[in-house]
C-alpha cells in the first residue's frame, strides 16, 4: 500500500492506494502517530484503496479515537465496496465519511 | 247532462290502476299525508263571466270518466271505482282582486288534498275589475300535464260553442318485459355522473317557485337555429340542461329525469294519467358542437321514451341491483309542455305541481300566449334559495346564447357572469407585505425588538432571541465557509434537540433553501432525497443513526463557528426557502419548493384569525409536528416572528401525551397544534388534560374536526380551536376557520384566495363541488426537477397563478369551504395520506401481476385498503408472498389488509379499470377466530374492538390488519394502562409493532404466568423420518469429493470462511459457484470479493473465473440465479440466513424455510446433495414431557418445544429436507451448529458484531458493569467459525451415509473466563446475585438510557418451568475423529485476542 502525506500544520491528509490490511495498517499507524501531534483536522483519502480488511478497520478507528480528542478526522472518496463494509460494521455511524 | 249522468250510474265500475297511476300511488304512500301529487291549473279568462265558466268547467268535469273516480286503498291494491260517487262539480268563490286570486291559489297548491273523499276541486274566482281564473287541483292519479292541457281545450272549445266529445280512461297497466330492464343497464352502462348538483339538503323540502321567460333576442336565436338545423326546441332547451348538469356536476354524463307521455295514438285524446317518468343520460363532450350535443339529447331522449314501459321504479330496481348507482339516478327534471292552444279567446294559463319537493329542481318550459317561452323553475327549498334558482335559469341562458353560435361545448360557459364572477372572487383579505420580508430578516427584527425574551426552550436549554439569532449566524458563517451559496439547498437531519431550530434559520441566513430530512425515514428515502434534491451538503450529527448518507457537516461543528456578518447574502423574498418531499403519484416522494414569500405572508400577525388570536393572548407553543411536515414550521416561524416563544418537543412528546403534558407545563407554553384524532386520544390521558388547561388556543388540521371535539375543549377547557387546511404546495395553510366552527375549512387566509374548478378548468356553480385551486402570495415554486407535474398542478388562470390541490369543496352560503375529500387516487386512512397508485405500482412490481387496483372499502364499520390483482397466463401468486413482498417495499399501513385475486379485472369500455364494478366486488377479511376466555382476554379484545370500530375481537386478531393505526395505538395502550393497571414502560409503544394481537401482547405482558406458546411442531407429517434417521446412523465413513459446489450466503460470516476452506483445500471440490446478491451499486462479485479480503486479507483473484465464480440471484427467487448457473451442481452448502431473532414480518421464514424449498427444488432437478447449515437450537425446549431427554444425530422431533419464530423457520427447513429426503431419496446432510465465534486463529469477529446476540449479550454486561451469578458460574457453547467452516466442509465431503451432524466443539466456555478476559481491558464487572441483577434491572428499565444498556438483554428471557434439550453429539465426534480432524482448545490466549478484537471495534 502507498501512503502518501499532505498538507502542513493542522490539516493532514493521508491518501492510500492499494489495500489496508494486516501487513500494511502498521505502517498507516506508523505514520499517523508520527505526525498527528497538534493536527485537528485530519483526512484519509480512500481514493484509490481497493481493499480493506478487518485489520485496516481498526487502525482508523485507533486514529478516529485520537483525533476525537484533538480536532476531526474524515475518510473521503470511499468506493461502494468499502462503503458497505462501514456500512455492516456499524461504522458509517462512528466515522465521518464521504463517499466517491 | 242527464243522459251523461245516467250513462255514469250504468257504467259504475272499478278497475285497477294504470302503470303510471302506480308509480304515483307509490310515492303517495311514501310521502302519506303532506300535498302530494297534485298539480293544479290556472287559466285566467279577462273577458269570461263566472257563470259561463263554470258551466264550462261543468261540462268538460261531465264529459270524462276519470273525473266520476273515487280511490279505494285495498290492503293490498289501490283501485278506482267509476261513477259511484256523486260528483263535487264546480263552485265560484267570493270576488277577488287580481293579485289577491293569485295568492289564493297558490297559497291552496300548498294545501293537502284528502284523496279518500276527492281527487279533485273546481274553482271560479270572479275578478274584481272583470273576468275570472278557473282554477283547478287535480289528484295526478286522475290526470298529467298533458291531460290538463286537453281539458283546458275542452272548456276554451265548450266557451267557443264547439261540441266534445265524450272521453273514456283505459287504465294500461301492461309493464314492459323484463328484457327491458337490459336495456337501462346497457343504456347506463359505463355512466360517469352525479344526480345531484349541490352536495348538501336541508331537512326543508319546501317547493318554491319561480318563472323567467327566455328574453326575446335569445328567443329569436332559439327559434332561427331550430329552423336552421331542423332542431325542435325542446331538445334545444334540454341539451343547454344536460351541459349545465354535466359541467356543474364535473361528470361527463348528464343525467335527467323527463315526463314522457305513454299514450298510444288513439289516446291522444283521451283525459287522464299516462305520463311515465323516464331519466335521460347524455354523454357530454368537449369537442362537441352544442348541435351535436342538441342531436345527440334528442337520439337519448328517444330511446330512453322507447323503453319507458318498463316503469320508473322498475329502472331504478334495476340499476340498484347493478351497484349503478346507490340511492338516486338524478335530482333534475325537464319537462316541456309544448301543447298549443286553439282558441280565438283572450285566456292565460299556468300549471303548478304543488306539494313537497321531492327532487332538487324541475323545469317546466311551456310556450307562452305571446309565443315565447316560460321556464317554470319549482326547486327545492332545501337545496335553492331564490338566489340560487336565477343563477340556475342566468346559467342556462349563458349556454343557450353561446349555443346558438353553435360554439363547441369547451368553448361554452357554463354559468352566468354575475355567478362566474362570485364564484372567482373568493379570497382573503388583502393587504401589503413588505418585499423585503424573508425568513433572515425576520429574525433579525425580532431578534432587535425581543433581544432577551425567551425564543427557544429544547429540553433544559434556552435560547434568547438574541441568542437564537447569533447562533444561527454562526452555523450561517460556517455554511458559507463550506462554499455554500445562495440558490443552494441544505439538508438537515438532526434530533429534535436545541440545534435543530437555529438550523433551519443559519441555512436560510447563508441563503440556501432547507430540506428537512427525519432520521427515522427509511435509508432508501434519505438517499432518493439526497439524490433527487441535489442538496450540496447534509447537515447531520454523530448522535444520529443513519446507516446510509454520503458524509455530513456536524452540527456540533457548525455551531463553534465564527459568525460572518460580512458574507451574507441578501436574501430575496422568491428565493427558495426550502423543500419539503411529500407522497408522489409514481411511488417516490417530489420535492415541493417554497419560496420566502409564502413565509412571510403566513406568519403575518394579522393573516389569520389563529395568528391574531395567539400573537394577542398567548405566550408560547409546544411544537411537536414532524420536522418534515411544513405544519413544523408554522408552528416555529409564526411564534417566533411574533416574539413568542418555541417549546421543541422532543420525538418522545411526538407520541406521548404524558411527555406532551409535560412539556406543556414546563414552562406555561399556551398554544398547540394537533390533529383531532390525536388530541381525542389524549383526553384519556390524565397528566395531558391537566395540562390541557393552560393551553388557550389550539389549532387542529389534517383531518375533519368532529364537532363534539370542538365542545369538549370549549365547554371544559375554554380552549379557542381553529381549523386550518393547505397542502404543502401553498405554503402551509390556505384557509382557517375562526373558533367554534366544526363545518368547514374556513375561508381563506389574507392575500390567498380559491376558486372551485371542474376538470376543464372552468369555475362550478357557487355551491357546487369542485377541485379546490389556491392562488394568491403562498403559491409555491414547484416541483423539483417534475416539469411536467408542475406544469399539470401549478396553471394560469385568468392571469392567477393556481395551485390545483386535488382535493375537492365547495362554498356554503357565507363564503366558506366545504371539504370532500380527494378528487385523484390519493386518499387518507385514517389521517394517512395514501396514494393509492404508490401501492398499486409495488404491486405490479410482483413477478407475475397482470393487472392491479387499489381502492379503500369498508369491512365491518373500518375503512381497509384492498388490493385487487389479476395473474398473468398459467402461471400462480401467492397472495401471501404477494403481501410479504408489498410489506417488505411500504410502510405497513400501506400494505393492503385484504389481496383478491381475480379471473379478470372488470374494465369500462374505454379501457380503463372500472372503479365501481370492483367497488361491488365482494371481499372478505379472512381472520381466525379464537375466542377470548379469561378475564383479561376479553378485557383487551373489547379494548381493540372498541378503538378499532370492529365488533368481535379474537384473540388473533391482527392490530394493523384490523385497520389499527399509530394513532389508534396510542388510544390502546392508554387504555390497557388504565385497565389492567399496568405500571409504567410496561407496555413500550413498540410493542404493537412486535405483538399485534391480543394474545401476543397478553403473552408479552403476563409471560410468567403463562405457558409460551410454541408452534404446532406435533400437527406435522413425520412419517418415515425415525426410519430414515436410524438408516442414516452408525455407518462406517467414507470420504468423496464434494464436486461442484453451490454456496450460498457467502457473504456471510460463516458462508465466507467455508468459501475460504473451500478454495484453500484443493481437491476437497472442483468447481464453486457462490450465489449472492448485489447490493445498491455493488455487484455480487464485487461484494464477495470485498468480504474475502476483509477477513482472508486476499480475494482470491488469481483462480477466479476458473475454479470459482459468483453468480447474482436470491435464494428467496423460485429460480434461484438470475442467469443460468454455469456448471452442473454436485453439491449445495446452504449458509444462507436470516438471524434475527425477533422480527415483524415474513422475512425470517422467507429465507429460512422458502428459501430452502428452493433449493430443495434445484438439488432434485440437478440431483445434487443439499448440505444445510442449521442451528442446534432446533432441539428446542421442554417442560419435562418431551419423549427423550437428549438429542442426538438421530433424532429430529422428539416433543420439543419451540416457540422462537427464528428457531422455527430453521426446524420447518429441516422439515422440509428430510420430507425430500424420505419422500423423493434427496441427499441431504443437515450441518446443526453452535455459537459461532471468533476465529481460532486470531479471534477476529463477525463484521456485523453488533448483530450477534452474544456478543449484544456481552456488551450490555460490560454497560451495566454487572453480572448475575447464575450467568457467571455457568458456561457457554462457543464455535470458533473458522474450525466450523473447517469441519463442515470436511463432514460434507463423506458418503451418504449421515444425515445429521452436531457440529461444535466438545467443552464449552466458561463466562468466568471470559469475564476475566473482560476485565483484563480495563472493565469492572461485579457479580451480583441474580435477586440483586433483577433488582438492577427494574431500576434501568426506567431511564432511557438505562433501557439503552440493557438493551443486549432484552432477548435474554428466563424460562423458569421449562429448560433446555440437552444436544449430544457422538456421531459427529466418531466421524471427526475417523476423518482425522477436531477442535480446538480455547485457551485464555484466544479469548484475550477474541475480546480485544471486540474492543477494537468499539463493541462495549
Amino acid at each position: 500500500m502507498k501512503i502518501t502525506k499532505t498538507g502542513t500544520g493542522t490539516e493532514l491528509c493521508f491518501a492510500l492506494e492499494g489495500r489496508l490490511d494486516t501487513n500494511t495498517a502498521p505502517s498507516l499507524e506508523a505514520a499517523v502517530n508520527s505526525s498527528i501531534e497538534g493536527v485537528t483536522e485530519l483526512t484519509i483519502d480512500m481514493a484509490e484503496l481497493d481493499y480493506l480488511s478487518s485489520a485496516g478497520l481498526r487502525v482508523l478507528l485507533g486514529t478516529q479515537k485520537t483525533m476525537n480528542k484533538q480536532g476531526k478526522m474524515k475518510v473521503t472518496n470511499v468506493n461502494d465496496t468499502i462503503m458497505e463494509i462501514f456500512e455492516v460494521t456499524g461504522f458509517s455511524e462512528i466515522l465521518t465519511i464521504e463517499k466517491k | 247532462m242527464g243522459t251523461v249522468n245516467q250513462k255514469r250510474k250504468e257504467a259504475m265500475k272499478e278497475q285497477g290502476l294504470s302503470l303510471s297511476q302506480k308509480a304515483i300511488a307509490d310515492t303517495e304512500q311514501v310521502f302519506w299525508g303532506g300535498a302530494q301529487n297534485t298539480i293544479s291549473l290556472k287559466l285566467h279568462l279577462p273577458e269570461g263571466s263566472s257563470m259561463s265558466v263554470k258551466e264550462a268547467a261543468d261540462t268538460a268535469l261531465d264529459s270524462a270518466d276519470i273525473f266520476t273516480a273515487s280511490l279505494h286503498r285495498g290492503k293490498s291494491e289501490w283501485t278506482l271505482v267509476y261513477g259511484d260517487k256523486k260528483k263535487s262539480g264546480c263552485s265560484i268563490t267570493e270576488e277577488r282582486f287580481y293579485d289577491r286570486a293569485r295568492e289564493y291559489m297558490d297559497a291552496s297548491d300548498r294545501l293537502s288534498m284528502d284523496i279518500d273523499r276527492r281527487l279533485y276541486e273546481a274553482e271560479v274566482i270572479p275578478l274584481l275589475g272583470g273576468g275570472v281564473f278557473l282554477y283547478v287541483r287535480f289528484h295526478h292519479l286522475i290526470i298529467d300535464g298533458y291531460g290538463m292541457s286537453l281539458f283546458v281545450q275542452r272548456v276554451l272549445d265548450i266557451l267557443a260553442g264547439k261540441e266534445i266529445e265524450k272521453s273514456v280512461f283505459d287504465a294500461d297497466s301492461a309493464r314492459g318485459e323484463a328484457v327491458e330492464e337490459d336495456f337501462w343497464r346497457q343504456y347506463f352502462s359505463d355512466a360517469e355522473f352525479e344526480p345531484s348538483v349541490f352536495p348538501e339538503k336541508s331537512d326543508e323540502s319546501n317547493m318554491c317557485k319561480s318563472v323567467v321567460s327566455v328574453p326575446g333576442a335569445l328567443m329569436e336565436k332559439i327559434t332561427s337555429f331550430s329552423e336552421r338545423e331542423h332542431c325542435s326546441v325542446p331538445y334545444i332547451l334540454a341539451a343547454a340542461y344536460a351541459l349545465y348538469l354535466s359541467e356543474a356536476t364535473d361528470k361527463k354524463d348528464a343525467v335527467f329525469l323527463m315526463p314522457r307521455l305513454n299514450r298510444r295514438p288513439e289516446q291522444m285524446d283521451i283525459l287522464g294519467c299516462y305520463t311515465l317518468l323516464v331519466p335521460v343520460r347524455v354523454t357530454v363532450t368537449q369537442e362537441d358542437t352544442f348541435l351535436e350535443l342538441c342531436k345527440k339529447t334528442e337520439r337519448a331522449a328517444r330511446e330512453a321514451s322507447a323503453h319507458k314501459r318498463v316503469g320508473y321504479d322498475r329502472i331504478l330496481s334495476a340499476l340498484r341491483d347493478e351497484n349503478m348507482i346507490s340511492e338516486a339516478l338524478s335530482e333534475y327534471v325537464f319537462n316541456f309542455y309544448r301543447f298549443r292552444y286553439q282558441t280565438d279567446l283572450k285566456y292565460n294559463v299556468s300549471f303548478s305541481v304543488a306539494g313537497d319537493m321531492k327532487n332538487h329542481m324541475t323545469l317546466t318550459a311551456v310556450y307562452n300566449e305571446k309565443g315565447g317561452l316560460s321556464l317554470l323553475l319549482d326547486y327545492c327549498g332545501g337545496v335553492y334559495t331564490k338566489e340560487k334558482a336565477e343563477d340556475f335559469s342566468k346559467a342556462l341562458f349563458q349556454i343557450l346564447s353561446d349555443g346558438m353560435e353553435n360554439r363547441t361545448v369547451s368553448e361554452i360557459q357554463s354559468i352566468g357572469d354575475a355567478e362566474y364572477e362570485k364564484a372567482a372572487s373568493v379570497k382573503g383579505p388583502s393587504f401589503e407585505i413588505g418585499t423585503e420580508l424573508t425568513i433572515p430578516s425576520m429574525l433579525k427584527c425580532a431578534a432587535k425588538q425581543y433581544a432577551e425574551k425567551p425564543a427557544l426552550y429544547a429540553g433544559n436549554k434556552k435560547l434568547t432571541f438574541q441568542e437564537l439569532d447569533e447562533l444561527s449566524d454562526r452555523i450561517a458563517g460556517g455554511l458559507i465557509r463550506q462554499g455554500i451559496k445562495s440558490g443552494d439547498y441544505v439538508a438537515f437531519m438532526l434530533k429534535r434537540d436545541e440545534r435543530l431550530i437555529p438550523t433551519i434559520f443559519g441555512i436560510s441566513k447563508a441563503g440556501a433553501a432547507f430540506i428537512p430530512v427525519d432520521p427515522a425515514y427509511p435509508p432508501d428515502r434519505i438517499s432518493y432525497i439526497m439524490e433527487n434534491s441535489r442538496a450540496v451538503c447534509l447537515i447531520s450529527s454523530s448522535d444520529v443513526r443513519m446507516s446510509n448518507y454520503d458524509s455530513y457537516l456536524e452540527i456540533n461543528d457548525l455551531i463553534m463557528q465564527k459568525a460572518e456578518p460580512g458574507l451574507l447574502p441578501v436574501v430575496r423574498q422568491d428565493h427558495p426557502a426550502y423543500m419539503i418531499y411529500t407522497s408522489g403519484t409514481t411511488g417516490r416522494p417530489k420535492g415541493v419548493m417554497l419560496s420566502h414569500k409564502g413565509i412571510a405572508n403566513i406568519v403575518h400577525p394579522d393573516n389569520n384569525p389563529f395568528n391574531r388570536d395567539i400573537t394577542k393572548n398567548c405566550k408560547g407553543i409546544t411544537a411537536i409536528g414532524s420536522v418534515c411536515f411544513d405544519i413544523f414550521l408554522y408552528e416555529i416561524f409564526v411564534p417566533l416572528m411574533n416574539g413568542l416563544f418555541v417549546e421543541l418537543g422532543n420525538e418522545k412528546a411526538m407520541m406521548d401525551a404524558g411527555e406532551l403534558a409535560e412539556h406543556i407545563m414546563r414552562h406555561g407554553a399556551d398554544i398547540l397544534h394537533c390533529t383531532p384524532s390525536r388530541i381525542t386520544a389524549y383526553l384519556n390521558n390524565p397528566a395531558f388534560t391537566k395540562a390541557l388547561l393552560n393551553v388557550g388556543a389550539i389549532l387542529s388540521a389534517g383531518e375533519v374536526l368532529p364537532g363534539s371535539l370542538v365542545r369538549r375543549l370549549k365547554d371544559t377547557y375554554q380552549i379557542r380551536i381553529y381549523n386550518g387546511y393547505g397542502p404543502t404546495e401553498t405554503t402551509i395553510g390556505a384557509t382557517i376557520t375562526e373558533a367554534n366552527d366544526a363545518q368547514t375549512i374556513g375561508k381563506p387566509i389574507a392575500n390567498m384566495g380559491i376558486v372551485l374548478l371542474n376538470r376543464e378548468r372552468k369555475p362550478v356553480p357557487y355551491g357546487a363541488v369542485g377541485e379546490i385551486c389556491i392562488y394568491g402570495n403562498g403559491v409555491g415554486i414547484g416541483y423539483k426537477d417534475r416539469p411536467k407535474e408542475t406544469e399539470d398542478k401549478y396553471i394560469m388562470w385568468n392571469g392567477l397563478r393556481l395551485y390545483r390541490t386535488g382535493d375537492l369543496g365547495f362554498f356554503t352560503e357565507d363564503g366558506r369551504l366545504k371539504y370532500r375529500g380527494r378528487n385523484d387516487r390519493q386518499v387518507k386512512l385514517r389521517g394517512l395520506r395514501i396514494e393509492l397508485s404508490e401501492i398499486e405500482n409495488v404491486m405490479g412490481e410482483f413477478p407475475n401481476i397482470a393487472a392491479c387496483c387499489c381502492m379503500v372499502r369498508k369491512i365491518e364499520k373500518t375503512d381497509h385498503l384492498v388490493g385487487f390483482y389479476t395473474v398473468s397466463d398459467q402461471e400462480k401468486v401467492d397472495a401471501e408472498e404477494l403481501k410479504a413482498f408489498m410489506k417488505s417495499r411500504l410502510t405497513s399501513y400501506m400494505v393492503p389488509d385484504v389481496l383478491k385475486e381475480l379471473k379478470e379485472m372488470p374494465q369500462t369500455p374505454n379501457g380503463k379499470t372500472d372503479l365501481k364494478a370492483l367497488g361491488a366486488e365482494s371481499i372478505e377479511y379472512v381472520r381466525v377466530y379464537r375466542e377470548a376466555n379469561t378475564k383479561k382476554e376479553k378485557r383487551v379484545c373489547k379494548i381493540f374492538g372498541e378503538i378499532l370500530g370492529v365488533p368481535q375481537i379474537g384473540l388473533d386478531d391482527n392490530f394493523f390488519e384490523l385497520g389499527g393505526d399509530s394513532l389508534s395505538a396510542v388510544t390502546v395502550m392508554l387504555r390497557l394502562e388504565e385497565e389492567l393497571g399496568l405500571s409504567e414502560n410496561q407496555l413500550e409503544y413498540g410493542d404493537f409493532y412486535k405483538y399485534p394481537t391480543p394474545s401476543l401482547l397478553l403473552e408479552k405482558l403476563y409471560k410468567k404466568e403463562k405457558d409460551v406458546v410454541g408452534f404446532h411442531l406435533k400437527m406435522l407429517d413425520y412419517h418415515g423420518f425415525n426410519e430414515y434417521l436410524a438408516a442414516h446412523t452408525g455407518k462406517s465413513v467414507s470420504r468423496v469429493s464434494l464436486g461442484n459446489v453451490l454456496l450460498t450466503g457467502a457473504t456471510g460470516y460463516l458462508g465466507i470462511h467455508l468459501l475460504i476452506e473451500l478454495l484453500k483445500r484443493p481437491g476437497i471440490c472442483n468447481k464453486i459457484v457462490c450465489l449472492a446478491r448485489s447490493k445498491k451499486k455493488n455487484s455480487a462479485e464485487r461484494r464477495v470479493k470485498a468480504a474475502l479480503f476483509y477477513y482472508a486479507e486476499e480475494d482470491f483473484s488469481q483462480s477466479y473465473g476458473e475454479k470459482w465464480t459468483v453468480m447474482e440471484g436470491d435464494i428467496t427467487n423460485p429460480d434461484l440465479f438470475s442467469e443460468s448457473c454455469p456448471h452442473k451442481i454436485n453439491t449445495i452448502i446452504n449458509s444462507a440466513a436470516n438471524v434475527a431473532h425477533f422480527s415483524y414480518g415474513t422475512a425470517l421464514e422467507e429465507i429460512n424455510t422458502d428459501g430452502v424449498r428452493n433449493l430443495i427444488r434445484f438439488a432434485e432437478k440437478e440431483n445434487a446433495a443439499l448440505c444445510q447449515v442449521s442451528t442446534i437450537s432446533v432441539a428446542g425446549m421442554t417442560d419435562g414431557k418431551a419423549e427423550k431427554e437428549t438429542f442426538g444425530e438421530g433424532d429430529f422431533y422428539i416433543g420439543q418445544e419451540i416457540s422462537n419464530r427464528y428457531i422455527y423457520s430453521k426446524y420447518m427447513a429441516e422439515y422440509e429436507m428430510l420430507r425430500a429426503a424420505v419422500d423423493r431419496g434427496l441427499k441431504i446432510k443437515i450441518m446443526r451448529v453452535g455459537n459461532l465465534q471468533g476465529r481460532i486463529r486470531d479471534g477476529e469477529f463477525q463484521m456485523n458484531l453488533r448483530s450477534n446476540a452474544f456478543t449484544r449479550r456481552l456488551s450490555s454486561y460490560v454497560k451495566i458493569g454487572a453480572v448475575p451469578a447464575s450467568v457467571y458460574n455457568g458456561s457457554v457453547n462457543f464455535s470458533p467459525v473458522d474450525e466450523t467452516a473447517h469441519n463442515i466442509v470436511s463432514l460434507a465431503a463423506t458418503g451418504d451415509e449421515a444425515a445429521a451432524f452436531h457440529v461444535y466443539p466438545p467443552l464449552e466456555v466458561k463466562f468466568a473466563d471470559l469475564f476475566e478476559g473482560i476485565r483484563k481491558l480495563g472493565y469492572s464487572i461485579d457479580v451480583l446475585s441474580d435477586q440483586a441483577f433483577q433488582e438492577l434491572l427494574q431500576k434501568l428499565r426506567r431511564t432511557e438510557a438505562g433501557r439503552e444498556q440493557m438493551e443486549g438483554l432484552f432477548t435474554d428471557e428466563t424460562e423458569r418451568t421449562r429448560r433446555e434439550i440437552v444436544v449430544t453429539q457422538e456421531e459427529t465426534n466418531r466421524y471427526i475423529q475417523e476423518l482425522s480432524e477436531g477442535w480446538s482448545m480455547i485457551t485464555e490466549d484466544y479469548l484475550d485476542k477474541y475480546l480485544s478484537a471486540l474492543d477494537g471495534m468499539y463493541l462495549f
